[in-house]
């Protein structure tokens, strides 16, 4: 729990971008909204790795710069998340809740929870509330929609 | 212009960096074959750019709004390969890290 990107989603996401000739190329890739829940991973990393000595100086909130991007991103050209709402962005919202409540900000909270709302309102338009019975559908994208509702919503009760 | 002014806005940057891509603009149609000029402009340009992005770092709120030049940063912004690795290995390895950070990071050093 607590994780609404899978782990393995972020690994497929990291290796699509790297595997790139470069990393221009490679962010072409992905859709804005999975770039922006991958930016979104490495920005919850940055809280919890150490810093490397002798790298350049950490920001002052680490991973700012990861998080300011992928907010920006969720609303990028045509792919804007609320008239083109998707599972990516609505596990970015997610992330980007975690993050603010761990930023050790007085205002992330207070910016936490209406934007938390605004996530479990952004799953419920697509969907993720409802049982998933595409015939289509393979049983990977069921548990994953399945998951990221639940992490949703338990989130938002607590 | 000086951004480390904290009270510079994000407006007064954007209208500087709209300033500077005029001036990139006329400079290229001036001097067409002068590569120097034009590109001493652009490189004014990617710098107000990114200074532009410092200072909406700082702002610290979740902008919703994303244009061309943002998405230009991101290559830049991207860690390399291991550490990106590293960050994705954390955020993956952790199972409760959200709910008690200190703890967390204790147990990482």
């Amino acid at each position: 729990m607590w994780r609404p990107i899978a782990p393995a989603t972020a690994q497929r996401h990291l290796n699509s971008i790297y595997s790139a000739p470069n990393v221009v190329d490679g962010i072409q890739l992905l859709e804005p909204h999975s770039l922006a829940s991958f930016l979104i991973v490495l920005a919850l990393g940055s809280f919890f790795t150490p810093p490397i000595p002798g790298a350049s100086p950490p920001e002052a909130i680490p991973g700012s710069s990861y998080f300011n991007l992928a907010s920006a991103l969720l609303s990028f050209g045509p792919y804007h998340f609320l008239s083109f709402p998707t599972m990516a962005a609505v596990e970015t919202l997610h992330g980007m809740v975690s993050y603010l409540f761990c930023s050790g900000d007085r205002d992330g909270g207070r910016q936490a929870w209406p934007l938390l709302g605004l996530c479990s309102r952004v799953a419920q338009g697509i969907g993720l509330h409802k049982r998933w019975n595409k015939a289509s559908a393979n049983p990977t994208e069921a548990q994953d929609r399945s998951r990221v509702w639940w992490e949703v919503i338990s989130y938002d009760l607590l | 212009m000086d951004c480390s002014n904290s009270t510079v806005t994000a407006r007064a940057v954007t209208s500087a960096a709209e300033q500077a891509h005029s001036l990139c603009s006329t400079q290229a149609e001036r001097y067409g074959t002068n590569l120097q000029a034009t590109r001493a402009a652009d490189d004014g340009l990617i710098n107000l750019i990114q200074q532009a992005g410092q200072i909406r770092e700082r702002l610290m709120v979740p902008s919703f709004s994303a244009d061309a030049d943002t998405i230009v940063l991101i290559p830049n912004k991207l860690p390399n390969k291991a550490r990106a690795q590293r960050l994705v290995n954390c955020y993956s390895k952790s199972k409760t890290m959200l709910l008690n950070p200190t703890a967390l990071t204790n147990q990482a050093l």
